[in-house]
């Protein structure tokens, strides 16, 4: 029957398609043991959606509508269902490929399980995906979400998606990196911010500075596209800015140094340790989705006072910290903003006007976290200190106030501080070892980054053994 | 961190366009259960509420952004000049996606009513559908 046959093969062949991707995650199954309880979600999940679209892509040919319109809505149905597959098909690989060999598996756990810690985050998962590029990105796990539980609409599954998976991107080339990774915690903040609903929360505020800060000027706006783009930038930035200082209150001052590190922002820094502003113009620029360099930097320096962090921090002689130090002490006029004609202070004032409600928006969703600083500041970090510079796993040092083994920020925050300060005493200890050599430091970088990942998974054993969990 | 430029698991932008065609298949079979069953889903409202409100922003003199990015599929920049666009080729369908729906005994009489939204829902899929297969490359070899 003409019409029919043409939507029958089409079925057959996205059912061979979605069969391929499924074979896929059943093939993971001999590495269940590998992987994070998230990512076994989520595999189970795609496994059993395939299942369902194939039972729908079975019954299709028998469903054909002899109406002409009815027809045509009917088959750019089945095109919306094979690209809607094309998606799934691109996230599944990097979330097989991010399995626990692949991954800094302690340092991911200690993340999960102090994310959990957080009465609005109890029960959440993380996914970890591994990516091409070298960034880092939430890989938007609410969209992800929404897609998936519109193709299960589509093709009548009824399973809920798992609840409060937070998918995120690493690159694969970082995957054993701990001081890198400590950007996961600005990912972490993308699903936080997801699953507060804040970009909903939120938009009648960014209306609001819109009109007070940019309506008076947008005249001086060059195109009608640009004047379009406003709020979808204002939106990203504000976002931007919430998961930048959701990070700092989740890790600690490691964070600015991590984002300090894989954007390279130190090299910045003059020999008199001053900012040339002309030669770094492109890191005070903003773009359309993302806020400049070093006004990300200035922000999370000012959260870190706001935390406490920064009396414990500022007298570090290292780079990393002197340019979170000169980025906080950066004119408001030294940014520009990528919509030419429109006068840059109007930005900076809707930024302003929104800064209050988004450091709101942190303390609210992260209340009834501990932010570690008085691990930190006790004689705790010198003991994890000394611990690491005599090549010992801190596994077993105990707050001896709370009994409770000492946490993920002082042992993150310490060993940072160690791979930019104290490196050199690590290595000195360490016969035909040169601390001005990049291999011998890479080696013992390396070396630190075991001993941390190791101390933070017995930790998370002694922990769970003290809890009965 | 940063948008996935190529190559990466997610494209952020051809996103936008898969969540239009989505959103618009999902208006396509709700339309479809009006027709053949007299049903006017919340579903359906909250998608032709949510349309109504984003074409209105970009008219509306005393918003000089349009619509704020949310949550919805249909307030993101792409998706607005998608919108747009396909608004331009279905005139009067803000007002025709204004009112609810007819809940007419016939089914033809439902048919004709819920006709220029299954047109303007079925245009607004397949263009959206383009964009995002041409962004993701898989009309290329």
């Amino acid at each position: 029957m003409p019409g029919v046959d043409g939507i029958t093969h089409e079925a057959a062949a996205l059912f061979r398609f979605v069969e391929s991707i499924k074979a896929f995650c059943s093939s993971q199954s001999g590495f269940a043991a590998y992987y994070p309880e998230g990512s076994r979600d989520f595999l189970c999940y795609v496994e059993q959606l395939a299942d369902c679209t194939k039972a729908y892509l079975e019954a299709c040919p028998k469903n054909v509508p002899s109406n002409h319109t009815e027809y045509r809505v009917y088959r750019q149905g089945l095109r919306t269902l094979r690209l809607a597959w094309h998606y799934v098909h691109r996230v599944v690989k990097p979330v097989a490929d991010a399995h626990t060999l692949h991954l800094p598996a302690s340092l991911i756990d200690s993340l999960q399980t102090r994310l959990r810690s957080i009465p609005h985050f109890a029960g959440s998962k993380l996914v970890i995906l591994h990516i091409r590029e070298l960034n880092y990105l939430q890989v938007f796990a609410g969209n992800i979400q929404r897609k998936l539980t519109e193709i299960a609409d589509l093709v009548a599954f009824s399973k809920p998606f798992p609840q409060k998976l937070g998918l995120i991107g690493i690159p694969y080339s970082q995957a054993k990196s701990v001081f890198t990774n400590s950007l996961v915690a600005h990912e972490i903040g993308h699903f936080a911010f997801e699953a507060m609903k804040y970009r909903d929360v939120f938009a009648p505020k960014i209306t609001v500075a819109l009109d007070t800060a940019i309506k008076p000027v947008i005249d001086k706006f060059q195109t009608d596209e640009a004047r379009r783009m406003v709020p979808g930038a204002i939106t990203s930035w504000f976002e931007e800015l919430f998961c930048d200082l959701f990070a700092v209150a989740l890790v600690g001052p490691c964070y600015s140094y991590a984002f300090t590190e894989i954007f390279d922002l130190s090299s910045h820094l003059d020999i008199d340790s001053k900012i040339n502003l002309k030669f770094a113009a492109p890191q005070l620029l903003f773009n359309h989705s993302h806020p400049a360099h070093f006004y990300r930097l200035q922000k999370q320096a000012e959260m870190l006072s706001k935390l406490g962090w920064w009396s414990r921090i500022e007298t570090s002689k290292c780079d990393s910290q002197t340019i979170l130090a000169r980025c906080r002490e950066l004119p408001s006029s030294s940014f520009s903003f990528p919509f030419s004609g429109a006068p840059q202070k109007c930005f900076i004032e809707a930024l302003d006007l929104l800064m209050a409600e988004l450091i709101s928006a942190v303390q609210e969703c992260t209340s009834g976290l501990d932010h570690g600083l008085s691990d930190y500041e006790s004689k705790l970090s010198n003991k994890v200190l000394e611990c690491f510079v005599r090549g010992i796993v801190p596994s077993a040092i105990v707050n001896p106030t709370s009994g409770k083994p000492v946490g993920l920020v002082t042992v993150l925050n310490v060993a940072y501080n160690i791979y930019l300060e104290h490196l050199h005493e690590l290595l000195e200890r360490i016969v035909g070892q040169n601390a001005m050599s990049a291999k011998d430091r890479t080696w013992w970088t390396e070396k630190l980054e075991q001993w941390t990942l190791k101390a933070l998974g017995d930790i998370a054993l002694i922990s769970a053994k003290a809890t009965g969990a | 961190m940063q948008d996935a430029i190529s190559g990466g698991p997610v494209y952020e932008n051809s996103d936008q366009y898969l969540a239009l065609a989505l959103a618009s298949r999902k208006a396509l079979r709700s339309l479809n259960d009006y027709v053949k069953q007299g049903v006017f889903d919340v579903e359906l409202r909250k998608i032709f509420q949510e349309v109504v409100s984003s074409l209105k922003a970009t008219k509306d003199n005393q918003n000089l952004f349009g619509p704020i990015p949310t949550e919805s599929p249909f307030t993101n920049y792409e998706q607005v000049q998608t919108l747009e666009e396909v608004e331009n080729e279905h005139q009067d369908i803000v007002n025709k996606l204004s009112r609810p729906l007819e809940p007419y005994s016939d089914e033809d009489r439902r048919r004709s009513e819920a006709e220029p939204a299954i047109e303007f829902f079925y245009m607004l899929e397949n263009r959206a559908l383009h964009r995002y297969s041409n962004q993701i490359g898989s009309g290329e070899l």
